[in-house]
């Protein structure tokens, strides 16, 4: 089973995405912050990771560096406001896979770990 | 989104924890406004409760959280202002309000928050700090030189790619290609989408050109087809197949590109100059030009009565010619600023497809005229106005696929907006081919809500019924929600066009649809105007409404006034014109019947569908004025909704016409 890593520093948004994507089958882990991301990736190795980017502390696009740093084939959805563009950008540089706009459809977001988790 | 409702005990639990954060940091930063932890801290809650509530499709709590945001980020950047806290702390406790709206009734719609939404938005609009005049504020802007100063670590990065690049860059025979790239019409943010393809480019091969510029991409304008020039080792089909592979994109052709230089020589020669014939602007530099002109104008006005005063020929003659200077300034200023009005309604199909899906309804969204250009201000107010005419369309209007089948309609519902120029007016047109609105179910609600008496509900027109949604009170209860009638915030459409001078007409009846007409002025900014004295007071006028001006001496003289029904009316080419009798409300004290006053004036006034005689003391002059809308302190102030700035500096009030017909007893 493929195993998803939600970033989200709400629970209320990790629940949401945790329901979307356990619905398609897929293992969920979750980390509450970016500083936790980072550690929780290198233990569990999840094959996608969705990113939340306005985060306390370490934020999202933060995180995604040290994590790509550390594994350049890691595979990070990251979650944006429209309004987030700019941050959002410098995560692709950085070489993020995909992302995906709040607030999202849960197809969307499925859709994105497939595509990814798959190798389309 | 749909089934979100098992989350809706999280998301209220989260949102109190979240709102008392919000108050705790707020009344901390009150103490310490330049603490950098408690700024990015609310910020941040902010941004949390805008997705929460966006992710619920609390659209109006996570509307507000976003205009804390944004006048957060920009505290951030450090443009702080007095009131800013103020406008916060308000905002917090509707956002508290909004929650218990939620908790009791499921919806946060019922709560009315748009002179809120207008205080954040003029404050977010007005911001332009001296440090800051030359940086883009907004989306649409230039981005330039300043956002990387500011941000190093994205610049070092940035140079880091042409290198890695280079070193991917192929050793076996390379090719050129043409690549052109569609992304698809529902994408949020086009410009991050190309950029993931340009990313997976980069590692394909080289990069040789872009069009449109990265930059460029970054406009509302840009509509997600852009070409790449990609020199690399691999095959055309592999390469689009990669392409495909990211999300959101439509389409993909690859060409050869012509290598010889001399035709990339060409193309770049007629960049060149297409580059030369336009030149991108900031908005916000526009809002600048504009508020100077303003200013300009009143300082003309000043100029005109100065000139009048001194009686120098000298002085009338730049007086006419400054005069005329500004007034093809100003026009100039005004085409400057017109965008299409597809800037505002883009973003109207994925609202529409939105609630739409929620309500389970097939709605086909069908937008006419979006290339024409209007002021962009007018659009932004109207498009508020027109997105809760959808809603409410979708919502009350629009039935349920088996409903329509049984009633013989076509299953998939339409809702049609079109946008026009008339004479002066932009005109914005809803339609739906939904159940319409009962007249009778109107009345009865307002009767039941004690808006009004059974008695006058009875001697209303069918007409005068539908309109009763335009109450405040009436259209934002349930109980219109889940009958036959408009749901929310009908009030709320009624006060954006009142604030703007524009009027709003329904055509509608059981069963036939409901066709909403919105009517206003080109530009909220620059009126020509009538100003009048009524008692002591100077008023304005808008010209455009104004049919004619007789002497109450003239009418008399030509037999024109009659008394119809106990009232007296003016009857003026085949019309009739009641006279308002609200000459004591304008100025208190007065006890001598105005009409019958041979020193006074009538103003012949056709608004909208309706026509009345204004009795006015003098007629002053007639003058091109600057309108600025007016916030309402109080139900007693509410006859005015705008106001402007005379020659010799004093404020005078617009009068509001549908304020007035209140008053004199003519219905809308």
């Amino acid at each position: 089973m493929k195993k998803v890593m939600i970033v989200d520093d709400t629970p209320f948004m990790r629940a949401v995405l945790r329901g979307i994507i356990e619905s398609a089958g897929y293992k969920v882990v979750e980390a509450k912050n970016g500083e936790e991301a980072v550690s929780i990736y290198t233990k569990e190795k999840p094959d996608v990771v969705t990113m939340d980017i306005v985060m306390p502390e370490v934020d999202g696009i933060e995180a995604a560096r040290i994590i790509l740093e550390s594994d350049p084939s890691a595979k990070i959805i990251m979650v944006s406001a429209v309004d987030s563009r700019d941050s959002l950008k410098e995560a692709i540089k950085i070489g993020v896979s995909d992302f995906i706009v709040k607030p999202f459809e849960a197809d969307e977001v499925l859709e994105a770990i497939r595509r990814i988790s798959e190798g389309v | 989104m749909q089934g979100m409702s098992a989350y809706r005990d999280l998301f209220i639990s989260e949102m109190r924890t979240n709102l008392e954060a919000l108050e705790d940091s707020l009344s901390l930063l009150k103490e310490n406004p330049a603490d950098a932890e408690l700024i990015n801290e609310v910020f941040r809650i902010t941004h949390t409760i805008k997705g929460m509530a966006a992710t619920m499709g609390y659209n109006i709590t996570a509307d507000l959280a976003h205009k804390m945001e944004d006048l957060m980020s920009r505290i951030r950047d450090g443009e702080v202002k007095d009131g800013d806290m103020v406008l916060l702390m308000e905002g917090s406790d509707m956002l508290n309000e909004l929650l218990e709206d939620i908790v009791s009734t499921g919806h946060d719609s019922s709560v009315d928050l748009s002179s809120l939404i207008r205080k954040y938005e003029e404050r977010l609009v007005r911001r332009i700090p001296p440090s800051a005049r030359h940086s883009a504020s907004g989306e649409g802007g230039v981005r330039e030189g300043k956002k990387d100063e500011k941000n190093p670590s994205s610049e070092r990065r940035e140079d880091k790619t042409p290198p890695a690049a280079t070193k991917n860059a192929p050793l076996k025979e390379t090719h050129t290609y043409e690549v052109k790239i569609s992304i698809s019409e529902k994408s949020l943010l086009k410009d991050a989408r190309a950029a993931v393809v340009m990313e997976k480019l980069k590692k394909k091969g080289v990069i040789k050109s872009v069009a449109p510029s990265v930059e460029e991409m970054e406009s509302e304008n840009f509509d997600g087809h852009f070409t790449v020039l990609l020199e690399t080792d691999r095959e055309p089909m592999q390469l689009k197949r990669e392409i495909l592979s990211v999300r959101e994109v439509e389409d993909v052709s690859i060409g050869k590109a012509a290598s010889a230089p001399k035709k990339e020589g060409k193309t770049r020669k007629k960049r060149e100059s297409a580059d030369l014939q336009s030149v991108r602007v900031p908005i916000s530099r526009l809002d600048e030009l504009q508020s100077l002109i303003e200013e300009l104008v009143v300082q003309k006005g000043r100029l005109n009565s100065l000139t009048s005063s001194l009686s120098s020929p000298d002085l009338n003659d730049i007086a006419s010619v400054i005069e005329s200077i500004v007034s093809e300034l100003t026009g100039v200023a005004l085409e400057l600023r017109l965008v299409p009005a597809e800037y505002m309604f883009r973003r109207f199909q994925r609202i529409v497809r939105t609630i739409a899906r929620e309500q389970g309804k097939e709605v086909e969204f069908v937008v006419e005229g979006e290339d024409i250009e209007m002021d962009r201000p007018v659009l932004e107010m109207v498009g508020e106005a027109i997105i809760h005419l959808i809603k409410n369309s979708i919502d009350h209007g629009i039935e349920a696929p088996h409903v329509r089948r049984e009633a013989g309609k076509d299953p998939v519902g339409h809702i049609w907006l079109r946008v026009a120029r008339e004479r002066g007016h932009s005109v914005f047109v809803v339609e739906d081919d939904g159940r319409g609105i009962d007249s009778e179910r109107v009345a009865e609600i307002a009767v039941n809500k004690g808006v009004i008496t059974r008695k006058e509900a009875d001697g209303m027109s069918e007409e005068d019924k539908i309109n009763l949604i335009f109450r405040p009170g009436v259209s934002t209860t349930r109980e219109v929600t889940s009958v036959s009638g408009r749901g929310v915030g009908m009030d709320v459409v009624m006060n954006i066009l009142r604030r703007i001078g524009g009027t709003v007409e329904i055509e509608t009846g059981p069963g036939a649809g409901t066709l909403t007409t919105l009517r206003l002025p080109f530009t909220t900014a620059i009126i020509e105007a009538l100003i009048v004295k009524i008692g002591q007071e100077r008023y304005v006028v808008p010209l455009q409404a104004v049919v004619s001006i007789l002497s109450v001496y003239e009418i008399k003289k030509a037999g024109l006034m009659t008394t119809i029904a106990n009232k007296e009316v003016i009857a003026y080419k085949e019309d009739l014109y009641p006279i308002l009798d609200v000459y004591s409300r304008l100025s208190p004290g007065t006890r001598e019947k105005k009409s019958q006053d041979e020193r006074g004036y009538m103003l012949l006034i056709r608004h909208s569908w309706s026509k009345f005689a204004l009795p006015v003391d003098n007629i002053v002059g007639k003058d091109d004025m600057v309108v600025k809308p007016v916030e309402p302190l109080s139900n007693a102030f509410r006859t005015f909704s705008a106001a402007t700035v005379m020659g010799d500096g004093s404020v005078a009030f617009v009068l509001d016409f549908p304020l007035l017909m209140e008053w004199g007893g003519i219905s809308g």
